[in-house]
């Protein structure tokens, strides 16, 4: 028997599903507890938030939460895993590109036209220096971080693990990052849909998985028009523009949340060449990803078996 | 004077003894207060009436100097449904953000 709970948070919508009765039901308050009490702490659009408050202490030490500490160092060690393809401080740039206010916004009222760049504020988050002994942090002048992606991760990875504590098998699922612990005892895997990355209502493909963490990045969800060029959210630290990539989305399926988020990400500005070999040093993670033709590409799953899957769900 | 002393007290006697008992008799007769649902009754879940339920308080975060800054927000009005139970795997679809 599943209980399934859906609210919104993060700017999403949440489903969190867990298998049994009456200690399921506690999970799920749990879970959505740890949820709406961590949303905010790490927002950049939420001017009191811990983030928000460490951005705007640049240049000085300035001391933070476990859970931020914990959240800096898995970025530090990931920004250094994809070669600085993952980067936190890419933040200045997604400002001068337009995305300086919440998607909604910026869809109804459009971007203003680029700001010149600000040398002063284009840094590389390897620079951040950490005190994890005296609990603090300094940026340098200048450098601003967003979080958003992995902080979602982070996040939901941790319901997950609150509401697994209740019951054999549960998922957690917020805007597309889902973390499926155990199996349900009346079923032999979880089902999975990806989207379409450009008509999200059509399923390109249909996987059955085990206990796995799942992202997806696509350069056309977040994607919005400043003058006459279109931008999109996913800025490659080498240009400090939009990413040009011949993917249009990545899905990773990941032991946890947190690698599936960065590698969805770094795996997209990547794209078709050199993709492969940044997967490999995660042996571990699979990918799916759609081509700007609409192919597909698989690495870690059989393509010939998503295609079986797909006919056979959409029977 | 002496009789009637000795009969309004049998009287007086009598009558608290009886009401007494009358609403001793009532009381036992009269409809259970409701309880709450209860669901070692055996009774089917889709028969039970829903209960409302209070979403948990947020954790307070002391573990840092900021405390929980930034925990509560107005932005979003919290739904309160309780969790709805499915006999049917939820769909799971991923896109993007």
């Amino acid at each position: 028997m599943m209980q399934v709970l859906e609210f919104r948070a993060m700017n999403t919508r949440v489903l969190l599903a867990a298998d049994g009765l009456e200690r399921a039901r506690s999970g799920l308050w749990a879970a959505r507890g740890l949820i709406e009490g961590l949303e905010f702490r790490f927002s950049r659009f939420v001017g009191e938030s811990e983030l928000s408050q460490l951005n705007a202490s640049a240049g000085r030490w300035r001391q933070v939460s476990p859970d931020l500490m914990d959240l800096l160092q898995l970025s530090l060690g990931l920004h250094v895993e994809t070669g600085g393809l993952f980067d936190p401080a890419i933040l200045p740039d997604l400002k001068r590109l337009g995305y300086d206010r919440s998607m909604d916004e910026l869809r109804d009222r459009g971007a203003e036209l680029p700001a010149a760049r600000d040398r002063a504020k284009q840094h590389v988050f390897g620079r951040l220096e950490v005190d994890r002994a005296a609990a603090r942090v300094r940026l340098p002048p200048g450098m601003e971080i967003d979080l958003g992606g992995i902080a979602k991760g982070w996040i939901v990875q941790k319901a997950a693990d609150v509401l697994h504590s209740y019951t054999a098998a549960c998922a957690v699922s917020a805007g597309g990052d889902i973390v499926f612990k155990g199996l349900p005892i009346d079923a032999r895997y979880w089902p999975l849909s990806i989207e379409d990355p450009l008509d999200p209502t059509r399923s390109i493909a249909a996987l059955r998985l085990g206990p796995s963490a799942v992202a997806t990045s696509s350069v056309v969800k977040r994607s919005w028009k400043q003058g006459e060029r279109l931008r999109h959210h996913l800025i490659d630290p080498r240009t400090r523009e939009s990413a040009e990539t011949d993917w249009l989305s990545v899905t990773v399926l990941a032991p946890d949340m947190a690698l599936a988020e960065v590698y969805a990400k770094a795996l997209l500005i990547a794209g078709g060449l050199e993709a492969p070999a940044l997967a490999a040093q995660r042996p571990e993670i699979s990918y799916v990803a759609v081509e700007s033709g609409g192919a597909l590409v698989a690495s870690g799953v059989n393509l010939e078996e998503i295609r079986e899957q797909s006919l056979a769900i959409a029977q | 004077m002496r009789p009637m002393r000795i009969a309004l007290r049998f009287w007086l006697a009598a009558t608290s003894v009886l009401s007494f008992l009358a609403g001793w008799i009532m009381l036992a007769h009269s409809p259970k207060p409701a309880h709450s649902v209860s669901t070692s009754a055996g009774a089917p879940l889709a028969a039970l009436a829903p209960m409302s339920m209070l979403a948990p308080l947020a954790p307070l975060d002391l573990s840092g100097p900021l405390g929980n800054v930034g925990v509560a927000s107005p932005q979003f009005p919290l739904q309160q449904l309780p969790p709805r139970v499915s006999l049917q795997m939820p769909f799971f679809s991923t896109g993007g953000s």
